[in-house]
């Protein structure tokens, strides 16, 4: 038997700051990380959502607004998806819930490189103000599309060709910095500073989930940083990697022999890992919300571990589905719409799990169970969706039309929102010590929740009648009827309205963190490790003297025979009264 | 409680919307039915799973909500449920796999007979180039563009001096005749898509791609962009008429062909 | 415990009080845990060479716009060119760049600086602490000296008039050697951390771990190099 130490009694304990500056500005501490990546996400966030408004109205109420013209409106399409997917949902999920979660979840003081860890958060801020700042220069910031396909990203007939692109470009390399001085510390955590008794097994499917989709990040974001250079010297040197010989408006340019194909290649090889990066912490968070507030544990908890790990692995050969109608080789067609499909079963599987935990549960309906139920309905839409495009002769009619829009945002868009709102209400307690008010947070929950479903729901159909994405208006076309306007306009009040209502959440979260209750310390009953902290919330180091031993899964709910219907992770086995005849 | 009421609400919604709304994919004007009945087996399949699962959802949340006393069972895992439903999804899948994947060796293997054309995408219009009398297009290079030669026809490349060159948004072509799109572009990507075809392909800059379909169905058909291309994306249109073989060849005849346009200085150039 | 078993473990059933994971953030763990830091590190470089390697041999079969010509010619490749595989067709615009014969000393230096620094990690097993500050001085001179070679590689190209948009070898081999020597630079910043713990007259033995990653890593670098140097040699 080794000897078991802790940080408490080791040489070198953990530095501790007097300062204000030091605790909250300059922070080594995990949970003080997490809220400032989580603050900076949301803070960039807003700006997105504000964008998706303006083009919102632009789509109603066509040349209505005087300052949306097409090159607004490009660029507004551009930075609202960038900013959404990687600097809100990536920074959000991994920075924000995996930094404070893993460490709380597993059993640790801390990540394992503290300092590299406020590094990462440093840099981030660092790739927000970079991309911010190209709303400044000149040309504005670029309307290439999220996906930057050359040549056009730099070519003259898009907006924010010139410096738009370049600090879009140059924000996404350091954000991936960021983000693998961030995923090394998360990984390695896992990997290396799970407390005694926590085997992998044990752990927490939020743990899971993040730690999969990290090691995705790690492995996929370097495709993207190639790109974004290789681009960047296009660009600015006159390198031709991606750029063959064209004629730009008139002009020929002196670029030849590039392929932007190649470009394609790359971006989805980081772009489809992206959709899991995002989607696997999600998949972890709402299983642990699903059985905590059904008092029943996971279904089929080692099916659902597997299921994220094979998804991580097979989403790494499947990023040409999204490049059936680009001109690849079309041969390639079989390969990726077989393995796209294979890997609906795994998520499949996971699908049918939620929902078997809800059967015969004690389902509690409190906020975060809500939100995770509307996840489970946004999600299977947005999965059966999927199967569509993901099936490469049904995806020719149907790619790059509306149906499009409405899956990835049923998909990528609000299933890992509805996550967020309820992984937010289901811990704040824990991290602020206070309770938020349920009315507000029903509210908040059925406008979002129906909203969402109002703007999805019509653009699949949209999609099936042809309309094509990335139109700055539909103008007169043979084949769209005047209900599709009719459409937009209904699309566009449900967008606004639920983005209004947001207003109601902030409003609930900052009251509350004032105002609000005092919380429980575990007010859900939960057995996880993050609820049997010492404190609430969590002070720096999280465990007092000494860390926690775990000694059963993190899925003790109503366990035959036992008092409570819950037995946290760190009460032994065998204590009088905890365990009945469980098996 | 509300909330499984509410999802069965959406799903009836769902339902009554997909019912009621008017859109719908258009009525079919190429022999591309064998995508559209791909897209109906996965809809239907798709449709049963997501009525039966959220139901299932709505269902259970109903009748397991929380009540005085009640308490939930203990089950780690079913391996044999959850084995079947393996199964059976992966059955699923297989079902809509198989038709799509037929539906595309179809797609990309265009038959012998096919007629040869050229469709070419710049910022922000369209333009055609059929292979002339010779029924071969010539070499083309953007290095070659030039006012009198506007698809870039290599002036050393017989077969391209009999190419006829259209510069014009309106594409006519011959009903029941199959045709190979060849796709090219001169600057930026665009994709060729007529919602009535069904087809859609990307046009990429430095090299050619195509797609093949039938008209079967007389008219006119809008074609639009399906690849974002810079501010003019949504303004990129063009048309496609179909018509007869005899109206087609009126049509043709009234462009010129490249050796027409370029005049005889560029091939005594060549010949030089 | 396999990997496989311990993903396999039925968790829910009742195990011995210690059973599984002793981990925890302790002194005597710091190694490990730095080792999977850097482990982990050295995962992420891989894919990012590999990446650059994947876009070099593409665009190396990228060949020009001809309509009639290029489906013809991705046509004719044999299936497994990397080329016809991911569709690109095939052109004439690559012009093999002739390495300077300064990159075979360059190439002799880093290989001189990886050996430094595995006579380094030798000599913290025998504690030999002014052993080892002689090697750790040659090993991060040596890089340093690496470093220097490579911009004057770019100085003498450029002066040759092959500038990045010469043509895309050229092009390729300012980003490689960029991308490598970066890499190295991150890891100049190591060196300096140990190379000044060593001088300060830490016991080489307290050096150990770090200089068994530094080492780990210098090789690794040195491989890559390799690699790369061979790719551009033959094309």
């Amino acid at each position: 038997m080794t000897t078991y130490t802790t940080i408490a009694e080791d040489t070198r304990p953990l530095h501790h700051p007097k300062t204000w500056v030091g605790k909250y500005v300059w922070s080594q501490d995990h949970k003080v990380i997490a809220i400032q990546y989580s603050l900076t996400a949301v803070g960039v966030g807003l700006v997105a959502l504000v964008l998706s408004g303006l083009m919102r109205l632009q789509l109603a109420f066509p040349g209505a607004i005087p300052f949306i013209t097409p090159e607004a409106y490009y660029q507004f399409v551009t930075m609202h998806g960038m900013i959404m997917v990687i600097y809100l949902l990536t920074a959000l999920l991994l920075g924000g819930f995996g930094n404070y979660m893993i460490p709380l979840m597993i059993g640790a003081r801390d990540m394992v490189f503290p300092f590299v860890n406020m590094l990462s958060y440093w840099v981030y801020l660092l790739s927000v103000i970079v991309l911010l700042a190209s709303f400044f220069v000149p040309g504005g910031p670029t309307g290439a599309g999220w996906t930057l396909y050359p040549p056009q990203a730099i070519t003259d007939g898009t907006p924010g060709a010139g410096w738009g692109i370049i600090t879009m470009l140059a924000s996404l390399a350091i954000f991936i910095v960021a983000f693998t001085m961030g995923g090394l510390n998360y990984a390695t955590t896992v990997l290396q500073a799970r407390t005694k008794g926590m085997t992998l097994m044990r752990m927490p499917c939020t743990v899971w989930g993040i730690f999969v989709a990290t090691i995705l990040g790690l492995l996929a974001f370097p495709a993207l940083f190639v790109a974004a250079i290789m681009m960047m010297l296009d660009n600015t040197i006159g390198t031709s990697f991606f750029m063959p010989s064209i004629i730009s408006m008139g002009e020929p340019l002196s670029h030849s022999g590039g392929s932007p194909i190649l470009f394609q290649h790359l971006f989805w090889f980081f772009g489809h890992p992206e959709v899991y990066i995002v989607a696997l912490p999600a998949f972890g968070i709402v299983s642990d919300i699903i059985s905590t507030h059904s008092r029943k544990n996971i279904f089929g908890y080692r099916m659902m571990v597997w299921a994220i790990i094979i998804i991580g692995v097979l989403s790494f050969i499947v990023w040409a589905h999204h490049m059936y109608v680009s001109g690849m080789n079309p041969y390639f067609g079989y390969f990726f719409a077989t393995s796209t499909l294979i890997i609906a079963v795994p998520t499949a599987i996971k699908v049918y799990n939620w929902v078997l935990t809800l059967w015969q549960g004690d389902i509690h309906l409190r906020v975060p169970l809500l939100f995770a139920i509307g996840f489970i309905f946004t999600f299977i839409h947005g999965g059966l969706t999927g199967l569509f495009l993901g099936n490469v002769s049904v995806d020719v009619p149907l790619s790059d039309t509306y149906f499009v829009v409405g899956h990835f945002h049923m998909v990528m868009g609000v299933s890992p929102i509805l996550v967020i709102f309820g992984a937010i209400y289901h811990w704040y307690p824990k991290i602020t010590g206070r309770m938020w008010n349920n009315v507000l947070g029903q509210l908040h929950f059925w406008i979002t929740f129906i909203g969402v479903y109002i703007i999805y729901l019509p653009m699949h159909y949209l999609g099936l009648l042809g309309v094509p994405r990335r139109y700055y208006e539909m103008g007169e076309t043979d084949f769209v009827p005047a209900s599709v306007q009719w459409a937009n306009e209904i699309i566009t009040i449900a967008a606004l309205t639920v983005g209004a209502a947001q207003i109601i959440f902030f409003y609930n979260l900052i009251s509350s963190y004032f105002r609000g209750e005092k919380a429980d310390p575990n007010p859900w009953g939960a057995t996880s490790l993050e609820w049997q902290t010492p404190d609430t919330p969590p002070t720096h180091g999280n465990w007092g003297p000494t860390l926690p031993t775990v000694h059963r899964w993190a899925y003790d709910y109503s366990v035959p025979g036992a008092a409570q219907d819950f037995i946290p992770q760190n009460v032994p086995q065998g204590e009088p009264g905890a365990d009945g005849d469980k098996m | 409680m509300r909330v499984a009421v509410v999802i069965a609400l959406l799903v009836i919604g769902s339902i009554a919307f997909h019912f009621l709304s008017p859109w719908w994919m258009t009525p079919i004007a190429s022999n591309w039915g064998a995508l559209d009945n791909a897209l109906i087996l996965t809809f239907w399949v798709c449709g049963a799973v997501f009525i039966a699962l959220n139901l299932f959802l709505a269902y259970s949340i109903y009748r397991f909500r929380h009540r005085e006393g009640s308490r939930a069972t203990y089950e780690p895992e079913n391996i044999g449920l959850e084995r079947g439903l393996t199964f059976w999804t992966a059955v699923g899948i297989v079902l809509m796999l198989a038709p799509g994947l037929i539906a595309w060796n179809k797609y990309i293997s265009v038959p012998d007979d096919a007629a040869i054309l050229e469709a070419r995408g710049q910022q922000w219009q369209w333009s055609f180039r059929f292979p002339g009398a010779d029924g071969v297009l010539g070499a083309s290079a953007v290095e070659h563009i030039s006012a009198d030669n506007p698809f870039g026809v290599n002036p050393g490349d017989p077969w391209g001096r009999d190419d006829i060159i259209v510069e014009s948004s309106e594409l006519h072509l011959p009903l029941n005749q199959p045709v190979k799109l060849l796709l090219t572009s001169t600057d930026v990507l665009h994709n060729f898509y007529v919602p009535q075809f069904r087809a859609k392909m990307d046009l990429v800059p430095g090299t050619t791609t195509y797609l093949w379909f039938t008209p079967t169905k007389k008219g006119t058909f809008e074609i639009l962009c399906a690849e974002y291309c810079g501010v003019g994306h949504h303004a990129m249109r063009g048309y496609v008429v179909v018509e007869s073989d005899a109206d087609f060849n009126t049509w043709l005849s009234d462009f010129p062909t490249q050796s027409e346009l370029a005049g005889p200085a560029a091939e005594i150039a060549a010949i030089e | 415990m396999s990997v496989l078993q311990k993903l396999t473990e039925k968790s829910w059933l009742p195990a011995g009080a210690d059973m599984g994971a002793d981990l925890g953030m302790t002194a005597e763990r710091r190694p490990a845990i730095a080792a999977t830091g850097v482990w982990i590190y050295i995962g992420v470089a891989t894919v990012i060479f590999s990446l650059v390697v994947a876009a070099y041999i593409l665009r190396l079969g990228n060949y020009g716009a001809d309509p009639a010509k290029s489906a013809e010619l991705a046509a004719g490749l044999p299936w497994w060119n990397l080329a016809a595989l991911c569709g690109i067709p095939p052109a004439e615009d690559w012009r093999p760049l002739s390495e300077p014969p300064l990159l075979w000393a360059n190439t002799a230096i880093l290989i001189l600086s990886s050996l430094a620094w595995r006579k380094a990690r030798a000599e913290t097993r025998r504690g030999q602490a002014r052993e080892l500050r002689a090697a750790l001085v040659a090993g991060g001179v040596l890089a340093f000296a690496f470093l220097a070679g490579q911009l004057v590689v770019w100085r003498v190209l450029a002066g040759e008039g092959h500038f990045a948009g010469a043509g895309p070898a050229t092009a390729f081999f300012y980003l490689i050697t960029a991308v490598h020597g970066l890499h190295l630079a991150g890891g100049m910043a190591f060196w300096g951390r140990i190379a000044t713990r060593a001088f300060k007259g830490a016991p080489p033995n307290e050096l150990a771990t770090s200089i068994k990653l530094c080492a780990v890593y210098w090789h690794y670098l040195l491989l890559v190099w390799t690699v790369m140097f061979g790719l551009m040699l033959i094309t």
